[in-house]
């Protein structure tokens, strides 16, 4: 089997071809390689690839299935990772200059998890520094482009574990969501994308922006294998305080449930003015479609929706600029301005190795925080931020799931919106009263805009109902029957 | 609100950012803008509304009080001045 055969597959083909032993994980492992060697320099999707350690672990599926002695349905399957996920003995920088050779000495909870269930780690992908962004542009190492629109961004933050997903370099990768960061890139680069709900998935070993909002998820070429992956990460830990002590239900047995009965919400503030015409059709097709497989549709309102942007600058920045303050040339990354005393080693360092839109948000958290303006700003957000957690419990006393579009727009240019940052916040909308809410919530493509991008719906649930989203999600994927794979 | 020069050096100083003329002047743009956008949180009526840190309760998890092993000499060594056992700074005492 050629390369090209191997890569164009979906998991649940590739681990059947794998069962059946008519590919070695190594074949594939290999494929995927070759794919990311000939194609990923007009992607950018990867800050590191790991071809040595990957084929190893390839060769040690391999070993295992020679044996009947597999460790989950993920074994031997090439996955990457967003590089703000610690990888032991492999580089992780958070897209940083100030992280930059950084070796971390132990793995993430996430990706000693994926290791335990034996998936190949093929990589770290590119991404917004430290998760500020909503591009991939602010990136320190290399841009990242659409595989649909070269000319585009794939979203961000995890723009490069979005497009190495849709660009087929790998079987599935994880993000991860403090505004919209794995959503928006999932339905910018036509992947199917699970913030998991607060708590869920452990974040120990990820590099932290927000801690009352960050969370880890699977970003997937299709609905089922992004059950898989959540499967292998979510669960409680130690060594998170945050983390929910809960079962993990068995994700795949909702896949095909469908919605019959389900009550689903669309809230009327998520279609206001300001959303692309084909962006609003497409999420009115998918409405129509829900409603044809027998899920009843009901109007519902979520009145603190134009506070959100605002709420969530305030407190994800609060929390970034406390976050942040450990970066500092002492005890990892490079130093600068050391001869002339500790202070300028502090000030130079960070002023020169930290991007500029990483400043700006540690500067507006340093702001919202300070004497005087700490209860105008932060506590009053947090008070905000109540309002719209309620607003959300409120409106699932009469819904099972919340849907609406996950962006007012399709995929913009590289360079439309990096000089003004508020535009670029924006687009952030519908995305960021769900982490304020600590909601699980997915995107999964819905339609293609007239110029051929791909367009998201996102599904809100109830806490630790990451289930229903997937039937809801999987009811979707199966109507819709689109083309996912991008020709570049 | 209204960010003179003087408050977004204060700002990046106490941020620890270095930062030339033209770069405080950038900032003072950028930050004006979005505090203006942000201000809008003031009309809302937040009276009687407690804060909300946390999107789920946590009472802190507790562990038993037994030695665990941590990195140690694996951490420390990730400093570019990591000698002997100890990361070494500039001279902080005259």
């Amino acid at each position: 089997m050629t390369t090209k055969d191997l890569t164009n597959k979906s998991l649940a083909h590739l681990a059947a071809d794998l069962a059946k032993k008519e590919i070695s994980s190594l074949e594939l492992t290999n494929a995927f390689l070759e794919r990311i060697s000939a194609q990923d320099q007009k992607i950018g999707a990867f800050l590191q690839v790991d071809a040595e350690g990957a084929k190893k672990s390839a060769q040690s599926s391999d070993d295992r299935r020679a044996q009947a002695a597999l460790l989950g349905p993920l074994d031997g399957i090439p996955l990457a990772l967003k590089d703000l996920i610690s990888t032991v003995g492999i580089e992780t920088t958070a897209a940083s200059k100030i992280l930059s050779a950084y070796v971390p000495p132990f793995d993430a909870t996430v990706t000693a998890k994926l290791k335990a269930e034996g998936a190949v780690l093929i990589g770290k992908c590119n991404l917004d520094e430290f998760a500020m962004g909503s591009s991939t542009e602010n990136s320190a190492f290399k841009q990242c482009h659409n595989p649909w629109d070269l000319s585009r961004t794939p979203g961000g933050s995890s723009g490069g574990s979005a497009a190495a997903v849709a660009a087929r370099f790998c079987l599935g990768a994880l993000g991860t969501d403090t505004g919209g960061s794995i959503r928006l890139p999932a339905s910018f680069c036509g992947i199917t994308g699970l913030k998991p709900t607060y708590g869920r998935v452990s974040r120990y070993g990820v590099v932290a922006y927000a801690s009352s909002l960050d969370q880890v998820g699977p970003m997937s070429p299709d609905v089922a294998s992004n059950a898989l992956i959540l499967q292998a990460i979510a669960g409680h830990d130690p060594k998170d305080s945050t983390s929910i002590n809960a079962p993990v239900p068995d994700y795949q047995s909702y896949l095909e449930k469908g919605v019959r009965g389900l009550k689903i919400g669309i809230p009327k503030e998520y279609f206001a003015d300001g959303i692309q015409a084909d962006v609003r059709a497409a999420t009115e097709k998918t409405i129509a479609l829900l409603k044809a497989a027998g899920a009843e549709i009901k109007e519902i309102s979520l009145p603190n929706t134009q506070y959100a942007i605002a709420t969530y600058y305030i407190i994800a920045t609060a929390e970034a600029s406390s976050n942040l303050s450990r970066y500092d040339g002492v005890r990892y990354g490079p130093r600068l301005g050391e001869k002339d005393g500790l202070a300028n080693m502090y000030l130079q360092t960070r002023g020169q190795l930290f991007g500029k839109e990483v400043k700006r948000r540690i500067m507006l958290g340093a702001y919202v925080l300070s004497a005087g303006y700490y209860d105008a700003y932060y506590i009053r957000a947090q008070k905000i931020r109540r309002l719209i957690s309620d607003d959300f419990s409120n409106a699932f006393k009469e819904v099972d799931v919340i849907m609406g579009p996950v962006c007012p727009s399709t995929a913009f240019k590289l360079g439309e919106k990096i000089d003004d940052p508020l535009a670029m916040y924006l687009a952030d909308i519908f995305t960021v009263g769900v982490n304020l809410a600590g909601l699980p919530a997915l995107s999964v493509p819905g339609a293609f805009s007239q110029d051929k991008l791909p367009i998201g719906i996102q599904l809100i649930g109830r806490p630790l109902d990451e289930g229903t989203l997937y039937s809801a999600a999987r009811v979707i994927e199966k109507e819709v029957n689109l083309d996912l794979q991008p020709k570049f | 609100m209204e960010f003179s020069l003087d408050q977004i050096a204060k700002l990046a100083k106490l941020s620890r950012l270095a930062m030339d003329e033209s770069e405080l002047k950038s900032m003072q743009s950028d930050l004006q803008k979005v505090v203006s956008y942000i201000d809008m949180l003031a009309q809302v009526d937040v009276s009687g509304i407690k804060p909300m840190a946390h999107a789920m309760l946590v009472d802190t998890p507790m562990r038993a009080d037994e030695k665990t092993v941590v990195a140690g000499q694996k951490a420390l060594s990730q400093s570019s001045a990591y000698a002997e056992g100890f990361i070494s700074v500039p001279k902080i005492i005259e």
